[in-house]
């Protein structure tokens, strides 16, 4: 869809939605353009709690008995098999026969943090340092048990690759509000189980696709000018392609689409521009990149992507999509074999950088505009695989979120005494990401986009038990 | 690797399935929808009357209730004295009275009170799109083209005017792009311009629809309404090693102009309609080269169910161009496509197992004797290879695995890297194996067939016999004879599907070939021409169109042939004052829709432009290279998941021959729209995005075909007259000129100056779309 028609669409789908018509401030500034950027910010149909999102992805599923949901019960009956009815419930990728496996109590402490006492256990000392800012959704399931369907389910909305991701979704509703930087910026350590569908624009317009800040070479692809390339020659090239573009529109300026690709040009300059400052970590100050954990053996590369996640949604960027852990390397999947040794790599590796993140979002006024949010596709078993392994578990387990005004400090919902099941305030994927949407002010069954005559929305016909007002309630 | 490949595991334990269904009784409202509503519901609604719903029946007409008469007596209600034949004046249906049957069905129904479930919605069955096609008049006019006498008629009604046609090089370049993919070189639109004989342009169109070139161009259309890859999605995203051997068997089926009705009987039914024919069984590859994630193998049911819903929805969309996946879980909420007929039409698929096609018997024979060889010595490889690994992994017993490789010695590391080559090599010198994927049935017979309640496989509900659309007529699929090897369903299939009277076969078919020569179908909605999908623009078109397909037996390219020779599609792209008000979509054709390249046309455009352009045909999947932040964020090892191809002749071959991935796209086609591969793509997105220019303006493709442009014009008028095929005008040569003298200073080299304006060049819009 070109931005043009895409200026039409919307009109359309405001007049139709009745969210009032576009405000003329959302135009881009173009010299005589009537196109209007896809990327425009667009005003939320209800008053918004955040403003941005930065989604703590944990690649590979962190356990909830070992992390944010504590299980006396599993510490008391270590060893001893699970009751058959709870056993029967499980199914799962690698545990043949649940019935037979023995229950593996948490090999780590659970200590009360902040003022409110949450309980957090010691894999993550920082992150219970700022417990007054988490709630913890203890009450999470999902019905899939393997990565990849289970990671699409949780960030698009159904098991199969190919639908719109959460942030896709999101840019598509709201635009973003700094047109020099992508609105939707993804980070991971590498490859990952799902592949990049888990943050493809699915059948929406390109327009919403996550960009992808990578390790090696650019952080943003083809940002620099090739090899030899001083700025004054690029520059003079691409005043050479503006002004046969200029020629070239002189007897077509009827279309929108040909005025838009100048200023795709304009805009690819402005990047080229805008993304080297915003992603230079140099000008912080030592505070802020200790703080971070930045400089320090395991927690670097993790601080360097949390401080530029603050950096961007700073800078008006819309959805910050981070992943923690890659299947080639280290992620909190390596629990199948060893529990102990993944959790401790991987929260090592974590746990400090998320709390400076939140730290320095809240000492710089800007949690309360930024919705935060850590989970996995799903957490793990509380049997054993082998002898200190835990296996896929969706059958319950636990998220966290913090910022856009959530009152933190506190457990909501929760699993049975072994941590099988969800039992109080059971929420699926569907009704955290409507969660997600209304705390950005949409309504998730209204946020749709009609493709083969159907409307889609990311929960489909689901997301019934969005819960942000229990979130917001004191 | 035939044994694993089983769709469908237990088979061997079916009963035979012979009970007959008790037949069914026609209800009232089946009655009306048969005899009544083609002129009393949604479309027409005769007399002021329309049977749809309860509340518009109980309405009534222009002469008062129907079901009741004035003094609420249902006995002597119009609607029973009109198929009652009692009244001259007032007999219904106007053709024919009921039988005796029928008509006591609907007295003892309207006494009753007339039940009526809210859910059943009479008349969307007679909708246009499922009434059978009947060839209509072509309309009065001057025009040659019957195309061109129903687009003018349009027009006229619409009071717009067409432009003039569009000048002689543009016609050229519009047309070799659309017809094969990639511009005409500047010789070609010489020739042209110059070749005064008024059939010109009809020999042009003669010779680029002979061309090799244009089944890699339309192919590709196809492949995306298909959802071609070569993996299969998912976690590890594995290989479909032999799927382009289908994808070949799709390029050469448009080449050879294969009629469109025996393409899709082979897809759907090769194994069954054309046994002993390789080339033809090679179709069923259509029911292979779709997404499934056998890998993850803890689900065997769920992924059985999903492959078999695949099935169904891409036969559904591409074929009949039908939504029918909402049915899986509920009755359809617009099209009348009950949940039954979604599984009836999925019992047709589930014996399908998979079968690997042996294209070549003698190669095959020489293929299995090497595989014996190359076996043995893998594993006499492979055994030095995990020793050293094993010795590793026993002192670094936490480590991951895909860590170990960096506890070798210096010794260990030259040991795995021979290794590891020589059984590269042994893999590379292997070739394909002559063999491509398809499917047959395991039996002739199957197991019975149930409805899935609310889609979950889980709880059985209403037993389905395997059968067709109700909408489309309906029908069972009779239990195979004894003598057959298959069930012989997807044979009734393609029998049923691929009947002229199929009132949607023909018609989502044109519609799909004049989307791609116009750029939007005459119907939107390419895979859907259900209610929510509307009319068509020009609706005697339409039909005229798919009775001629029908007439042409099933021709693509002469369908296509009359399309580019339309007027319609020669008019110059630049539309009257005020036509952008007056028509914003342009769907009555006044002028012609300027478009932007696909993804593959760009790519493949430039390789042609700088002369690097390798035109060999098929063959394996090409994996040319991309640096490490290109493939940044590609699933497992890259050079695992991106084995680039060993001879680098074979990197600038056309784009469709290019490994297809389900999770990764190279960045350029991810870019420029190009599609997933993950569900039928009917129309791609046309996104203008700054990632886009970027990619146009900095990527090393770009920068190294701009060089080899520079090298091998040598002139800025080479450069200039090979990417925009034309001379420039005095003020562009005096800017070009004056462009490479300041980027020779700059750059201190006038061969690197040309290269800038190559690129420069390959970035404008003149370049980038098609007038």
């Amino acid at each position: 869809m070109s931005i043009e028609q895409f200026s039409r669409r919307s009109l359309l789908l405001r007049s139709g939605g009745g969210f009032g018509a576009l405000a003329a401030s959302t135009l881009l500034p173009s010299a005589s353009s009537g196109a209007v950027s896809p990327l425009a910010p667009k005003p939320a149909p209800f008053p918004a709690k955040a403003r941005s999102v930065i989604y703590l992805f944990q690649h590979g599923a962190p356990s909830h008995v070992d992390t944010f949901d504590p299980k006396p019960e599993l510490q008391k009956r270590d060893g001893q098999s699970l009751p058959s009815s709870l056993a029967a419930a499980i199914k799962t990728s690698f545990i043949q026969d649940p019935a037979n496996a023995k229950i593996l109590g948490s090999p780590w402490q659970f200590r009360p943090g902040g003022k409110s006492g949450l309980l957090v256990s010691d894999l993550f000392p920082h992150v219970r340092e700022r417990a007054d800012e988490l709630a913890v959704i203890r009450g999470c399931y999902g019905d899939v048990f393997d990565h990849s369907p289970a990671m699409y389910l949780r960030l698009s909305g159904a098991q199969f690759p190919g639908r719109p991701s959460l942030g896709s979704w999101v840019t598509y509703g709201l635009g973003s509000e700094n047109q020099d930087l992508p609105a939707f910026v993804v980070m991971t350590d590498g490859s990952m189980k799902s592949g990049p569908p888990v943050y493809g624009s699915g059948f929406l317009p390109g327009s919403y696709q996550g960009t992808l800040l990578r390790k090696a070479g650019d952080p943003i692809l083809y940002l620099k000018n090739p090899p030899g390339i001083r700025d004054t020659t690029q520059k003079r090239t691409l005043s050479f392609i503006e002004q046969m573009n200029r020629d070239h529109l002189t007897d077509r300026a009827e279309d929108k689409t040909l005025e838009a690709r100048l200023l795709s040009y304009e805009l690819a300059f402005r990047m080229q521009a805008a993304a080297p400052g915003a992603v230079d970590l140099s000008k912080e100050s030592k505070a802020t990149r200790d703080l971070y954990g930045i400089d320090e053996a395991p927690t670097d590369d993790m601080g360097r992507k949390c401080l530029l996640a603050r950096r961007l949604v700073e800078r008006g960027v819309r959805f910050v999509q981070l992943f923690s852990g890659t299947n080639v390397g280290t992620d909190w999947d390596d629990a199948h074999t060893d529990l102990v040794s993944s959790h401790e790599k991987m929260a090592k590796k974590t746990d400090k950088p998320i709390a400076g993140l939140l730290a320095d979002l809240k000492s710089r006024g800007l949690l309360d505009s930024t919705l935060v949010v850590w989970g996995g596709e799903f957490g793990r078993t509380p049997i054993a695989q082998g002898r200190n392994g835990r296996d896929h578990h969706p059958y319950g387990f636990s998220i966290w979120m913090a910022g856009a005004g959530i009152q933190g400090g506190r457990a909501l919902g929760g699993t049975d005494e072994l941590g099988v099941a969800a039992v109080e305030m059971p929420v699926d994927a569907h009704d955290v990401n409507a969660t997600i949407l209304r705390l950005l002010g949409y309504d998730h069954v209204r946020l749709t986009y009609l493709y083969q005559s159907r409307e889609y929305r990311l929960t489909d016909v689901h997301g019934d038990r969005e819960f942000s007002s229990r979130l917001l309630s004191v | 690797m035939f044994g694993s490949n089983i769709l469908l595991p237990c088979l061997l334990t079916i009963a035979a399935n012979t009970a007959p269904l008790p037949k069914v009784q026609a209800t009232a409202l089946d009655l009306l929808e048969k005899h009544c509503v083609r002129c009393h519901g949604p479309e027409k609604g005769s007399g002021g009357l329309r049977l749809t719903t309860r509340e518009s029946a109980v309405k009534g007409g222009a002469e008062g209730p129907v079901l009741k008469d004035g003094d609420g007596d249902a006995t002597k209600s119009l609607l029973l004295r009109a198929i009652g034949y009692g009244d001259p004046e007032l007999e219904m249906p106007p053709a024919s009275k009921l039988n005796a049957g029928d008509i006591a069905i609907i007295e003892t129904w309207v006494k009753n009170g007339a039940p009526w479930p809210k859910s059943r919605r009479l008349g969307s069955g007679t909708w246009w799109a499922f009434r059978e096609v009947k060839r209509p008049a072509v309309p009065e006019g001057t025009a040659s083209s019957p195309i061109d006498r129903f687009v003018d008629q349009t027009l006229r009604d619409q009071k717009l005017s067409p432009v003039a046609e569009a000048s002689k090089a543009t016609l050229c370049r519009r047309v070799t792009l659309n017809l094969t993919g990639l511009p005409p070189t500047w010789s070609e639109i010489q020739a042209f311009v110059s070749d005064a004989d008024p059939g010109a342009y009809e020999r042009l169109v003669d010779r680029l629809l002979a061309s090799p070139r244009y089944g890699e161009k339309w192919g590709r259309h196809f492949l995306d309404v298909i959802r071609y890859s070569d993996s299969t999605g998912f976690e590890q995203d594995p290989f479909h090693l032999d799927a382009w051997r289908f994808r070949d068997y799709i390029i050469k089926s448009f080449n050879d102009d294969k009629p469109y009705d025996r393409l899709v009987r082979e897809m759907l039914a090769s194994d069954e309609l054309s046994p002993d024919d390789p080339a033809a069984r090679v179709g069923t590859g259509f029911l292979r080269v779709g997404p499934n994630r056998d890998f993850l193998n803890r689900n065997e049911e769920v992924n059985r169910v999903e492959k078999l819903t695949d099935f169904v929805e891409t036969t559904s969309a591409v074929f009949l161009g039908l939504t029918v996946g909402c049915a899986r879980c509920h009755d359809h909420k617009f099209d009348p496509i009950p949940t039954r007929d979604f599984y009836r039409l999925q019992a047709i698929f589930e014996p399908a197992v998979y079968d690997n096609i042996v294209v070549n018997y003698e190669a095959n024979k020489g293929w299995e004797r090497s595989q014996n060889t190359r076996e043995f010595k893998l594993r006499q490889l492979a055994k030095p290879l995990s020793d050293i690994y094993d010795r590793v992994r026993k002192k670094y017993p936490k480590e991951n695995v895909l860590q170990l490789r960096k506890y070798l010695s210096a010794k260990e590391r030259e040991d795995v890297a021979r290794l590891e080559q020589t059984i590269a090599m042994l893999f590379l010198n292997y070739g394909p194996p002559p063999t491509a994927p398809g499917v047959t049935d395991a039996a002739p017979v199957a197991p019975k067939s149930f409805v899935a309640v609310r889609g979950n496989a889980k709880i059985q509900g209403e037993r389905v016999n395997p059968g067709f659309l109700t909408v489309l007529g309906g029908g069972d699929i009779p239990d195979a004879g004894p003598d057959s090897r298959t069930t012989g369903r997807r044979k009734a299939l393609a029998q049923w599907m691929t009947r002229p009277q199929n009132p949607l076969f023909a018609r989502v078919m044109v519609n799909r070939l004049w989307q791609w020569v116009f750029g939007r179908g005459l119907i939107a909605t390419a895979n859907d021409f259900g209610l929510r999908a509307g009319l068509p623009s020009h609706q005697l078109l339409l039909d005229w169109l798919s009775a001629e397909f029908v007439e042409r037996g099933f021709s693509m390219k002469a369908i296509t042939r009359l399309m580019v020779t339309s007027a319609a599609y020669r008019r110059s792209s630049q539309p009257n004052r005020g036509a952008n008000d007056l028509d914003p979509e342009n769907l009555h054709l006044a002028h012609f829709s300027r478009r932007r390249l696909l993804a593959e046309e760009v790519r493949d455009s430039v390789l042609l432009s700088s002369g690097a352009l390798n035109p060999k045909m098929g063959g394996m999947p090409v994996v040319p290279p991309l640096s490490p932040s290109e493939l940044f964020g590609i699933q497992g090892r890259p050079e695992d998941s991106w084995p680039v191809t060993p001879d680098p002749e074979e990197y600038a071959r056309r784009s469709v021959y290019l490994l297809n991935l389900r999770t990764f796209r190279p960045p350029m086609f991810d870019a420029f729209d190009a599609p997933d591969g993950l569900a039928s793509c009917p129309r791609r997105h046309e996104s203008t995005t700054a990632p886009q220019s970027l990619t146009l303006l900095n990527s090393d493709f770009m920068v190294d075909e701009a060089a080899r442009l520079a090298r091998k014009t040598r002139s800025s008028e080479g450069v200039f007259t090979s990417v925009l095929t034309r001379l420039p005008r005095a003020e562009e040569k005096k800017r070009t000129d004056d462009f490479v003298r300041r980027q020779t200073q700059a750059l201190g080299s006038r061969e690197r100056a040309l290269a800038e304006l190559a690129r420069a060049l390959l970035n404008t819009n003149e370049y980038l779309y098609v007038d």
